[in-house]
């Protein structure tokens, strides 16, 4: 049987304490309650028990030794809804498996729903965004498919020197920035530009001649085409098409006759460059910190990046160890953490995830979809005027226009006798027991007057995942 | 409203010339009042707001689209040796050939629906224009154009909303100044007032059970209300907005002039802008967006990745020339445009890498078109050796729209540090 949240059920409104305006700068709130939000898409109270059982230095630890926490349920069952999932790109090709496009996008919701391993889905979601790639087709499908398996989920908490290389040997990055048409006699600049810019450096160290010594560097790393048999759309390096000749990158001599080394020499240069170590860090401050990290914190991280070899579960760990986390801003959900949020707060079971996955879309922000190189925006300026969307999801979510997507409000709210308990129920489910007096007003307000039936109850809920302090975290 | 008496056209842009159509097109709707299409709203003809200044629709082409394929300079001695496989046959080459526009720039084929709006005399092509600033990154270049000040990674409000924020609304008692019909806020509107995005104008209600609609409507902004900015204003923004896009039959919009939309996203952008500003609800600047200009290979000028995208753009502006410029008595201007042009030479892909110069489009009652505008720098005189140069700042394009055709003059506001020079795009 479900059990309601610890401790709120009864509680007496009048001396509920006003919340914590969460918007504000520089306001403390309760650092196991902040590593929760930073470390999930949106904390349960199976999560919230957890970190009272263990405290927050263990569950940090618990959740960065992610390969420890078992998904073998989940896995098992997703595997057995899209048998693709472990299938190389030839298998792919020779089934003509035209489901990968949308079940790709379908598996990235439901892993960010159900996983327990919830800060690794946090930073897997990091990285397909720093090294985008635009699933579009059959083919990009497929071998985004294989990037998402071997390249962003096998090293996301790993070197980030392997990310990197597994990265430029990808199928799905060669294709997409054009690498596979990178060749001697007329070199493709497009992923040797972007390899700096998006993911390594960030625009600065490097001049428009490096961009050109660079792209040279990465001649003739293309891919094999679908028709070659059990090699179909897998990394292909041909040195019939790679400029042999002697390149300088970024103050680096590369000597002539270096073959596939050139390319491999660039991204040690690259992963070892100090505005790597800033570019990343950086990076991973804003998902894990703040929107608008300061250079103090930017610089912590980087001096453990660059001391641990571009570690990049080391620098997660600090970043959730900062001091500054219980004061940092609080971060603009979006849509996809808004809408997986709502899912885990609400324990919604999904049979079918075709809706959920549209109104991603909808939204502009179904996984893998974002058309350039340079992935989401995580600007709050970008996201915040689309409310629109947001009072729709969750009013038909409640409403059950969503099909294949259900929430069990009567299960929910077993137990509560009355508005009190009622609004109570909502406030443990959807804010962890902070919601604001104000919401706590209306919220009953609106039960009060439209006596609290199931379907009232749900459109409360519907209310309160629709209401300001639910779209922060 | 399609048959107007008034003339709007060929006005001078003076202060009396917009008197004198402000009063006798109060008169013309009282006249139209009972003949009104069926989808407009009844709010629409609550009063009368432009006072002279256009409605803006504001298109980002990203991904910097190849200014050199969409408006070919034929007659430049140097197109054919440097484009090479790209290049576009000269007029009455035989097979894919331009289409002649003044005897030295064409329109490759795809680009050929512009012509009923280029020769009308309401769509002008500016050429060899772009940023001063050097960059070939996408998203610096795509930042500097939508926020109005090349070099400048501070800056956040986009040039949009500056002049937004710098000039009385067109209508007091408007819900909305801008709209920007894509999932997001674009930079350009970032910091603006009265800014939203909405992905799809023809779902735009609150969903859920109808009967509880209104209620859960009253409450949601209230949910807002102690919170901060920018969210309070958004959420009772959001509330008003349902409401007004409500009162709007998107779904049953009939298209005047025998314009005709495609069913593409970006077409029915356009379709629903049409509808919107015909609704007259104060809506002034709206953004739309068409992107995949990223052509680095296969770039398929004839048939392919940019045949299909500018066959998207052209066909999507045929249909609004015909359906608002040329039917229509409110004055509009469109304005596209991308981050940059690519390079002069083809790679070995059969695509183009980043360049400098680009293009922009403008179209509108009040444009001075059928022309191209430039100041031609020749092909043999390229930027950075490479890429054609950009002889006309595109805040000298856009400024000028601002001044005369949005009536805002204060353009040191809304590009600051920039003297923006004049270049005859609009009419005065």
């Amino acid at each position: 049987m479900w059990e309601p949240a610890h401790g709120r059920a009864g509680r007496d409104v009048s001396t509920f304490p006003p919340a914590t305006p969460l918007r504000l700068e520089g306001t403390e709130i309760v650092p196991d309650m902040r590593v929760l939000q930073r470390t999930t898409f949106g904390a349960t109270y199976q999560d919230r028990a957890k970190m009272a059982a263990l405290g927050r230095d263990a569950y940090i630890e618990w959740q960065l030794a992610y390969e420890s926490i078992d998904v073998s349920e989940l896995e098992g069952e997703l595997l057995s809804r899209y048998p693709w999932l472990n299938m190389s790109a030839a298998e792919m090709v020779a089934g003509w498996i035209e489901e990968v496009d949308i079940g790709h996008a379908e598996v990235a919701i439901v892993r960010a729903i159900r996983s327990p391993r919830q800060l690794y889905e946090r930073v897997v979601e990091m990285w397909n965004d720093h090294f985008n790639i635009t699933s579009s087709g059959l083919t990009m499908a497929w071998t985004r498919a294989v990037d998402e398996r071997e390249v962003i989920r096998a090293h996301a908490m790993g070197k980030f020197r392997d990310l990197l290389g597994a990265s430029a040997r990808s199928a799905a990055m060669v294709i997409y920035l054009d690498n596979a048409k990178n060749v001697a006699v007329a070199p493709n600049e497009n992923y040797a530009r972007e390899v700096m810019e998006l993911h390594t450096t960030g625009v600065g160290p490097y001049t428009e001649q490096d961009v050109r010594e660079v792209a040279r560097c990465f001649t003739g790393w293309t891919n094999y085409l679908s028709n070659a048999g059990n090699q179909a759309l897998t990394f292909k390096f041909d040195p019939a098409l790679h400029d042999d000749g002697v390149k300088i990158v970024l103050g680096h001599m590369i000597a002539a006759g270096g073959g596939i080394r050139d390319g491999e020499t660039v991204l040690d240069i690259l992963a070892s460059h100090p505005s790597t170590a800033r570019h990343v860090s950086a990076r991973i401050a804003r998902q894990f910190v703040t929107p608008t990290p300061g250079e103090a914190l930017i610089d912590r991280l980087a001096r453990v990046f660059t001391a641990t070899g571009g570690d990049i579960r080391a620098v997660v760990r600090e970043a959730l160890s900062d001091r500054s986390l219980a004061y940092a801003q609080p971060k603009y959900k979006r849509p996809f953490h808004f809408a997986v949020g709502v899912a885990r707060a609400l324990e919604a079971s999904m049979p079918h995830a075709g809706q959920f996955r549209m109104r991603l879309a909808q939204g502009g922000h179904m996984p893998f979809k974002w058309e350039t190189p340079d992935g989401y925006p995580d600007r709050t300026s970008y996201w915040a005027g689309a409310l629109l969307w947001r009072w729709r999801f969750a009013a038909s979510l409640m409403y059950k226009e969503m099909t294949g997507v259900e929430v069990d409000v009567e299960r929910l709210m077993f137990g509560a006798r009355n508005i009190e308990q009622i609004v109570d129920r909502i406030d443990s489910i959807v804010f962890g027991g902070a919601m604001p007096m104000m919401t706590r007003v209306l919220l009953e307000d609106y039960l009060r007057t439209n006596h609290p039936t199931t379907g009232v109850m749900a459109e409360a809920i519907g209310l309160a995942i629709s209401s300001a302090e639910y779209q922060w975290f | 409203m399609e048959e107007s008496p008034v003339n709007q056209r060929g006005g001078c842009g003076c202060e009396e010339y917009r008197g004198l159509s402000r009063r006798g097109f109060l008169g013309a709707m009282s006249a139209a009042l009972a003949s009104a299409p069926a989808w407009l709203p009844r709010v629409a003809f609550a009063d009368d707001h432009r006072a002279g200044r256009d409605v803006i629709v504001s298109v980002v082409l990203r991904g910097g689209a190849d200014a050199l394929t969409m408006c070919v300079p034929w007659a430049d001695p140097w197109y054919l040796p440097l484009r090479g496989v790209l290049a576009v046959p000269m007029p009455g080459a035989g097979l894919n050939a331009a289409t002649d526009l003044d005897g030295y720039f064409g329109l490759p084929p795809a680009m050929v629906p512009l012509l009923e709006a280029y020769n009308a005399g309401k769509l002008a092509i500016v050429h060899a224009c772009g940023s001063p600033d050097p960059s070939r990154s996408h998203f610096d270049a795509q930042r500097y154009l939508e926020v109005g000040k090349p070099s400048d990674m501070t800056l956040a409000t986009g040039w949009l909303a500056r002049h937004l924020l710098t000039s009385p609304p067109m209508k007091g008692d408007a819900v909305l100044r801008a709209m920007s019909i894509t999932p997001g806020l674009p930079r350009s509107l970032a910091g603006g007032p009265q800014s939203l995005p909405v992905a799809d104008l023809t779902n735009a209600g609150l969903t859920g059970r109808p009967a509880s609609k209104a209620a859960r409507l009253q409450i949601l902004g209230e949910l807002y209300a102690d919170g901060s900015e920018p969210l309070r204003s958004i959420a009772s923004q959001t509330q008003a907005t349902i409401a007004m896009l409500e009162a709007i039959n998107f779904k049953g919009y009939v298209p005047a002039g025998g314009a005709s939309y495609g069913v593409d996203p970006f077409a029915i952008a356009l379709k629903s802008a049409a509808a919107l500003i015909k609704a007259q609800v104060g809506v002034e600047a709206i953004s739309i967006e068409l992107n995949g200009w990223d052509t680095h290979v296969s770039q398929g000028i004839f048939a392919g990745d940019m045949a299909t995208l500018m066959q998207t753009l052209a066909g999507g502006l045929k249909a609004f020339h015909r359906d608002v410029i040329q039917s229509s008595n409110i004055n509009v201007v469109v304005v596209a445009m991308s981050e940059f042009g690519r390079r002069i030479a083809p790679n070995s892909g059969l695509g183009t890498d980043h360049g400098h110069g680009g293009l922009m489009l403008v179209m509108g009652q009040k444009v001075i078109g059928g022309q191209v505008h430039t100041i031609w720098p020749g092909l043999d005189h390229p930027y950075d050796d490479r890429d054609l140069a950009a002889t006309i700042d595109f805040r000298d394009v856009l400024g000028e729209i601002v001044r005369y055709r949005l009536g805002n003059a204060t353009l040191g506001e809304v590009f600051p540090g920039y003297s923006v020079i004049e270049r005859g795009v609009v009419v005065h």
